[in-house]
């Protein structure tokens, strides 16, 4: 008896090890991209740093590439979120509501994107756009943001409306509201927690997207991500480190409203 | 009576309307702006490359073989399909054996505010982006970087990570590992309880269990995260750019090279013709194993 004890108790350890080793091996080198962004040394310094600085934040505030990539990051953003769910919300409710022929290869059509890897999805993009001599390079970029994050939205949404117990819908038809009535006051609000995984799903894709973007990006309209990758392929300053330390807090920050709010369980429909 | 069947016919084909209307902009937009694309650069492969035309293509656009002879011709571009591969299952396979404990751990019945915490760091590790990552594997692995530091603690001198298939490799573990874990824990928590009861009860030990139980039952969840990593990996191409510094390269990263810098569209598709083939293979087998629609990134 005592000796099954403790070999629960060394197999429990064994995992606590392993898991920890894990979390170790998933937040160190972020962190140490962290603790360099502080570093007073310029570039190509090494770990550990010498001294305390924000001049790295400062510098990225104040060059002006980086901040238009900023704002042109935050604009597609925000514009493929509200497109994506526009787009993706009417078919994900007509998907689970009515069957009819041709919704199997729809789906897949619609899912596509996900199976698709992402530099796929650039070059073809690229390829078709310069062959319709469609060189406007905003609009592409949103379309291609809205296109790689469509399957997240079209999901999430699909998988809270198999969830949910239809005849609260049917009741308020039946007490004679109309399905206008019904879709935004019963519908709409019992789904609302999908819509913000959804939409928080698809800023945060679209923030830190490079696949889609490296391609349709031009020297007028790209994104800050690109900016920051072709800096990394050209020199190894600690503004890089900086300006990627914000977006992602930004998007942890984000994420950390999700969990708060709905939940991030919510997210997890986007796994299964 | 026929008046009644026409009125019946409207009301089917108003309802028909309402049902395809809402999906029309979702048709349209992955329709012309997805499937479209793909099937052009699918048909750009099979043009020749005319170095003063827009993206290299052939004007004149005549059907020809040339960029696949030349991709299976070349000792280069072979060894770099062959890379692709071996780094993409290696990854892959790592990736697995790492992810299994920690999926099992969380997937095990019971709830505890620490297997809580563990879970929500391994989802919120997956939202930190690329950049970051590229920077810190630049520190971690560079000749002086932390890895090397720490070498030089135990005795051991220098040793060159960046460019070479390692460095690609740990850097791409690093991102799918949360993906691998999240697919395992679906698949894991599908296994009944029951069962583990049943074998426990039946006086198997928890190793009997492990091996007799849940090993054999989580084995389609194994070989379906496997087969998604190694698309996951196949696909990556911003890693092989920075981290294989030009001496390594993947069929992504060479695609990557040849649409952005040297604008030989044609080729280009060549390669991404034959990278879709083998991921667009491999999903269907995750299809077939846990017989859902997708994958995910």
């Amino acid at each position: 008896m005592i000796n099954r004890r403790f070999a629960k108790g060394v197999r429990e350890a064994a995992f606590i090890i392993v898991v920890v080793l894990v979390l170790v091996f998933l937040y160190a080198p972020t962190s140490i991209t962290f603790i360099m962004s502080f570093d007073p040394r310029g570039y190509a310094a090494n770990f550990p740093p010498v001294g305390f600085t924000l001049k790295w934040y400062e510098s990225f505030l104040s060059d002006p590439t980086l901040l238009l990539g900023l704002r042109n990051s935050l604009i597609i953003a925000a514009a493929s979120m509200v497109l994506s769910l526009i787009v993706a919300v009417p078919p994900a409710y007509i998907f689970v509501r009515h069957s009819f022929a041709g919704k199997e290869v729809l789906t897949t059509l619609f899912l596509s994107p996900l199976i698709v890897p992402g530099i796929i999805a650039g070059v073809a993009l690229l390829t078709f756009f310069s062959s319709i001599g469609f060189l406007n390079s905003f609009p592409n970029l949103i379309i291609g943001h809205v296109i790689i994050t469509f399957p997240y939205v079209f999901r999430v949404v699909i998988a809270s409306l198999t969830g949910f117990d239809r005849s609260v819908e049917e009741a308020s038809l039946s007490l004679g509201a109309s399905w206008i009535q019904t879709l935004a006051n019963v519908t709409l609000p019992l789904i609302s927690p999908a819509l913000v995984a959804g939409a928080v799903m698809t800023f945060a894709v679209s923030m830190d997207d490079l696949s889609v973007s490296l391609f349709l990006s031009d020297t007028q309209s790209f994104t800050l991500p690109v900016v920051l990758f072709s800096l990394l392929r050209a020199m190894f300053s600690p503004v890089i480190a900086a300006a990627s330390t914000v977006l992602m807090v930004g998007t942890f920050v984000v994420i950390a409203v999700v969990e708060k709010t709905v939940g991030l369980d919510k997210l997890l429909a986007l796994y299964q | 009576m026929s008046h009644d069947a026409g009125k019946n016919s409207t009301v089917k084909f108003r309802r028909r309307l309402t049902t395809i209307f809402p999906t029309l902009p979702a048709i349209l937009l992955l329709g012309v702006c997805f499937l479209i694309p793909i099937i052009s650069l699918l048909t750009v492969s099979f043009y020749s490359y005319v170095s003063n035309a827009v993206g290299g293509v052939d004007p004149s656009r005549r059907f020809t073989l040339i960029n696949y002879i030349e991709f299976l011709n070349s000792r280069a571009y072979t060894n770099i399909f062959w890379n692709t591969l071996t780094i993409s299952l290696i990854s892959a396979i790592a990736g697995l054996v790492i992810s299994y404990p920690v999926a099992y751990y969380l997937s095990r019945p019971g709830k505890s505010k620490i297997k809580r915490l563990v879970f929500l760091l391994i989802v919120v590790s997956f939202f930190m982006n690329a950049i970051v990552r590229l920077y810190a594997w630049l520190l971690m692995l560079g000749d002086s970087g932390v890895v090397n530091l720490m070498l030089s603690f135990v005795g051991i001198a220098e040793v060159r990570f960046l460019n070479t298939p390692f460095a690609i490799e740990i850097a791409i573990v690093h991102w799918t590992l949360p993906i691998i874990v999240m697919t395992l824990v679906g698949s894991l928590r599908n296994i009944p309880t029951s069962l583990y009861e049943a074998s426990t009860s039946l006086g198997a030990s928890s190793s009997h269990t492990f091996l007799h139980v849940t090993l054999p039952l989580s084995l389609p969840g194994i070989i379906a995260s496997i087969l998604l990593a190694f698309t996951l990996n196949m696909g990556a191409f911003i890693v092989p750019v920075v981290l294989g510094g030009g001496i390594v390269q993947m069929l992504a990263s060479q695609i990557f090279l040849e649409f952005v810098e040297v604008a030989n569209y044609p080729f280009g598709a060549t390669m991404a013709t034959v990278l879709l083939v083998v991921t667009l293979s491999a999903s269907y087998g995750i299809n077939k194993l846990l017989g859902t629609k997708v994958t995910i990134k």
